[in-house]
């Protein structure tokens, strides 16, 4: 959808630059795609804001509007009342709108020329932003005090075929046509594909943008398919969204150690601070129970937001969270709020709004962090039994921090002693009873077929001192392996 | 002809805009937001614009009168009433009530509410408000920013907000309502604390090798030579429940005076050390008493709950700036379960307003927080019920005459922190306090996801030299307290 946007957006820049002249020849058209090059270069990185292809739009539109204006003086006049309206609504990239105009008029182009530095200069006292803000751009790019330079050489590229125009003769000669368009195809060939050229791309980023998407939109069946194409890898916010949707789809705990698992810290964390992390942890928090946890992880995520905007998608939980504590006028605060908006107008609290404020932990003076974690999943498991994910993620929580005795603990104040164990926790109760006896006679638990075969074959081929490559093709989706080679 | 036609039209575009807003009485007070019934105004405030919160209605109109005058607000749910109009006639009315007659046209028939009054004290209040606006959140903070409000119009100026720079404004204080003098501390990548003394802008860093953090809660002697800093050391920690959030507590703290003449930060040994967590200082109005809250050390945050602080005295001497020989107890909260925060003596000596809460010191999170008041001349105290509600009341400040104070509460959606404006009279009878007058009321708080936060009085308009002071905070040199 975003993709389809900037896509549009980008069509539109493109035929609004041909449309400011009267006969387009193909050397012209060739030039007006190296604009479009730069700009899909800078939207490969996912801080790159919208406002920019829209600001060079509409300053485009004014100029294109303007010089129909066929009344010089009040053309005059009209530049220099939107020169400033326009800096106020596009920001600096404004200036596209009077290089465009000087193609038309010079002297009302000119004019604009201090009337912009002078409402540059005004701004600097009015807005408390840094001066080079004010001057590079506001909200051109995620991080208020960053400027990036993608924009204004897109303003150069831009600015080219506009001045070139008055130089070159309209109906150029199919040479000049033909070397302008190569030379332009391969420049902006070179530019489009820089990003890729150079690694900037960080796949990595990619892949927890998509995982986390994906875990807002719930799509649980997505996330493993997902993962099955290419299961995350260092990530502990893609690692936690595949966790979840393990979870949700009834494949926990024995799909774990189908691929990388990152610690505890890939199951449940709340630590890291930022605009995307804690949401896709907040999805586990919720459905766990943790509602005050999901809330602030959620509200963490929003105030992280490095340009000060709000989200909509945080609005939801937030209206969602303060209902399920009975904050109701909070919550219909956020929900007001999101009814004035595009994607979420017609959004109301769902179905499991109940099912959590049954579930939900609640705990009179009990303080929450990432230290606690084990003690917050034990007391969510001992309030209600049937929280199966809290038992779930309680055990694994024991397994990811190689704490075996802990699990066996957990495991045996949880399950009957003759319940069939699932396969994750049945290679973890066969590790913890190996490391204390020689064989597996009088083990406690009943436990899948072939698991203490294989848990004897681990232990021969490590003892063997085989290497890691060959342990993780053989064993790679055991938790056994997970308990030796992690991290190593 | 022509000339009848027209006093026909006229007369009877009269008659039926006199009889639209005729109708039944009921013999009640309308609903309105904010609840301006009743309340006690200084003759120099904004229009006290309200809504009718009735969603049925959809045409109000609305006539203040008094001995002096009238005026009038027609609209479609909330008032507007005239600026100037609404000056004159408070202004007129000054120690006099007010009559505050509603309309309200509810499916397509006018009602006419049994009318309610706003008292107008003869107290005038001070010029402004300055505090700070932010979300209510955790760890990390979005934009925010010190404003300051104009009392008798909407108007609203950021002094400062951290889009010119990465940090989080802090804690200000002025000098007794007097901004000249005021301390504005800065946290993150570009800590500082802000100092304008004897007219001198200036970024210090207050953390030394003697103190165990920066300084936090600033406090100006009257004279404007001392300020007294409370040196925390503080942390959060988040519940897992409903009806708390956030406990922001310290594990440790103390207290310095900043010689602000010297430039030297003066740690007296008994208001330093781990055998008692001093914090929230505050001179008495003479200048020779310095009152804080202090608790017994416990482990963090195992003991979060058992953590109380009373409120404790000890002597100051203007003249040297010594203080700490004799500490005396002036409320022992922990005896009752309570616990006291930010200690507040009127300017004119007779009382000190405090927040009481169950434990703790950072009250703003605790819903069972409120406002009580001290006499200091009969050691009598007791919550003001005039002010207090069932939601959180915390921060406060007393304005130059300390016939009026602020305070912050969450009683408006149970969150968002509003301000409120109550009067006192001499007797220390509080009356009905009233919300920071908005031109849309409703609108506006029900679409602001902001707290109000560190309220204080300023008796004139800051002067604030932003640009100067975000170029102080955005560059590295710091002028380092001495010890």
């Amino acid at each position: 959808m975003g993709a389809a946007i900037i896509s549009a957006l980008l069509v539109a820049f493109q035929r609004r630059l041909l449309g400011f002249f009267e006969e387009v020849p193909l050397w012209l058209f060739g030039l007006t795609i190296l604009p479009v090059a730069i700009l899909c270069s800078f939207y490969t990185n996912e801080n790159a804001m919208l406002s920019v292809v829209i600001a060079l739009i509409l300053s485009l539109l004014a100029a294109h509007g303007v010089s129909r204006i066929s009344d010089r003086p009040l053309r005059m006049i009209v530049v220099i009342v939107f020169t400033p309206l326009l800096y106020m609504a596009c920001g600096p990239l404004s200036l596209i709108f009077l290089v465009s105009l000087s193609v038309r008029d010079w002297k009302a182009a000119f004019i604009g020329l201090p009337v912009l530095f002078l409402t540059v200069l005004a701004a600097t006292w009015v807005f408390q932003y840094p001066i080079k803000s004010l001057v590079g751009g506001i909200h051109y790019y995620r991080f208020l005090q960053t400027v990036r330079p993608e924009p204004w050489y897109a303003l150069v590229a831009a600015t080219f075929p506009i001045i070139l125009r008055r130089f070159l003769p309209k109906d150029g000669s199919s040479l000049v046509n033909a070397i302008v368009v190569a030379v332009s195809a391969v420049v902006s060939l070179l530019i489009a594909v820089r990003p890729v050229l150079d690694k900037n791309i960080n796949h990595q980023k990619e892949e927890t943008l998509k995982y986390t998407i994906l875990s807002q939109n719930e799509d649980w069946n997505g996330i493993i398919e997902a993962a099955k194409k290419k299961w995350p890898s260092l990530s502990p916010v893609s690692v936690a969204c595949v966790n979840l949707a393990l979870a949700k789809t009834g494949q926990f705990p024995d799909g774990l150690f189908k691929g990388f698992q990152n610690g505890p810290q890939g199951l449940i964390s709340d630590k890291k601070v930022d605009f995307i992390s804690p949401l896709a942890f907040a999805q586990v928090y919720w459905a766990l129970g943790l509602v005050d946890s999901a809330q602030r992880l959620v509200y963490e995520a929003q105030e992280s937001i490095p340009d000060f905007q709000k989200s909509s998608y945080c609005y939801k939980w937030l209206a969602r969270t303060n209902l399920v504590n009975g904050d109701i006028t909070v919550s219909e605060k956020y929900m007001k709020a999101l009814s004035h908006t595009l994607f979420y107008h017609k959004w109301r609290p769902s179905d499991d709004i109940d099912q959590i404020s049954s579930s939900r932990l609640t705990v009179k003076d009990m303080v929450s962090s990432d230290e606690n974690i084990h003690e917050v999943l034990s007391l969510l498991v001992g309030r209600d039994s049937s929280n199966t994910m809290a038992r779930d993620y309680l055990l694994a929580y024991d397994m990811l921090s190689l704490n075996l005795d802990g699990f066996v603990a957990d495991y045996n104040a949880t399950h009957k002693s003759r319940e069939v164990v699932s396969r994750a926790f049945a290679e973890a109760l066969a590790l913890a009873w190996a490391r204390d006896h020689r064989d597996f006679d009088g083990i406690p638990w009943n436990l899948p077929d072939g698991i203490t075969d294989l848990c004897v074959s681990f232990f021969g081929d490590r003892g063997a001192n085989r290497p890691k490559g060959a342990m993780k093709n053989k064993y790679g989706t055991t938790y056994w392996y997970y308990y030796f080679y992690h991290g190593k | 002809m022509i000339r009848r036609t027209i006093i026909i039209l006229v007369s009877a575009v009269l008659l039926a805009a006199c009889s639209t807003t005729a109708g039944h009485s009921v013999a009640e007070e309308p609903e309105i937001y904010p609840d301006y019934k009743g309340v006690t105004v200084p003759f120099g405030i904004a229009p006290l614009d309200f809504a009718v919160t009735d969603s049925l209605v959809n045409s109000i109109d609305v006539s203040v009168s008094g001995t002096s005058g009238s005026l009038r607000s027609r609209g479609r749910s909330f008032t507007r009433f005239p600026m100037r109009r609404w000056h004159r006639l408070l202004k007129a009315s000054a120690g006099q009530t007010l009559n505050v007659a509603v309309k309200a046209k509810k499916e397509g028939k006018w009602i006419a509410y049994e009318p309610f009054s706003i008292y107008v004290s003869q107290d005038p209040s001070d010029f402004g408000l300055v505090y700070r606006k932010l979300a209510p959140g955790y760890i990390s903070y979005s934009k925010m920013g010190i404003y300051e409000r104009d009392l008798s119009s909407f108007r609203e100026r950021a002094l400062i907000e951290n889009t010119s720079f990465t940090g989080c404004v802090n804690c200000h204080t002025s000098n007794r309502c007097d901004p000249e003098s005021f301390s504005l501390h800065i946290r993150g990548a570009h800590g500082a604390t802000l100092l304008r003394a004897h007219g001198a802008l200036d970024a210090y860093d207050t953390k030394t090798d003697s103190t165990s953090g920066f300084c936090v809660y600033p406090y100006w002697h009257h004279s404007g030579k001392y300020i007294a800093y409370s040196i925390n050391t503080t942390r959060q920690a988040f519940h897992e429940g409903p009806d708390k959030i956030i406990e922001v507590f310290d594990h440790a703290s103390d207290i310095g005076v900043y010689d602000v003449d010297n430039g030297k930060l003066l740690l007296p040994p008994s208001l330093k050390g781990d055998l008692r967590w001093e914090t929230f200082p505050a001179f008495s109005a003479d200048g020779k008493t310095l009152f804080f809250c202090a608790a017994k050390p416990r482990a963090i945050p195992d003991s979060l709950s058992s953590i109380r602080y009373n409120l404790l005295k000890t002597d100051f001497d203007p003249a040297t700036g010594e203080t700490g020989k004799v500490i005396e107890t002036v409320l022992d909260a922990e005896a009752d379960n309570k616990s006291v925060s930010f200690p507040r003596p009127s300017y004119d000596g007779k009382y000190l307003m405090y927040t009481l809460s169950d434990y703790g010191n950072f009250s703003i999170w605790h819903h069972e927080a409120d406002l009580w008041l001290l006499n200091l001349e009969t050691g009598e105290t007791r919550p003001i019920d005039k002010v207090n509600s069932e939601d959180t009341e915390s921060f406060h400040n007393w304005d130059s005459s300390s016939r009026w104070f602020v305070f912050s509460s969450r009683r408006d959606d149970g969150l968002h922190t509003r301000l409120y404006l109550c009067h006192i009279d001499e007797n220390g009878v509080c009356a009905k306090p009233f919300m920071l007058p908005q031109r849309n009321p409703k609108r506006y708080y029900s679409s602001l996801f902001l707290s109000f936060n560190a309220p204080e009085f300023v008796n004139h308009p800051v002067s604030f030299q932003t640009h100067k002071a975000a170029r102080l905070i955005n560059s590295e040199a710091r002028t380092p307290f001495k010890i």
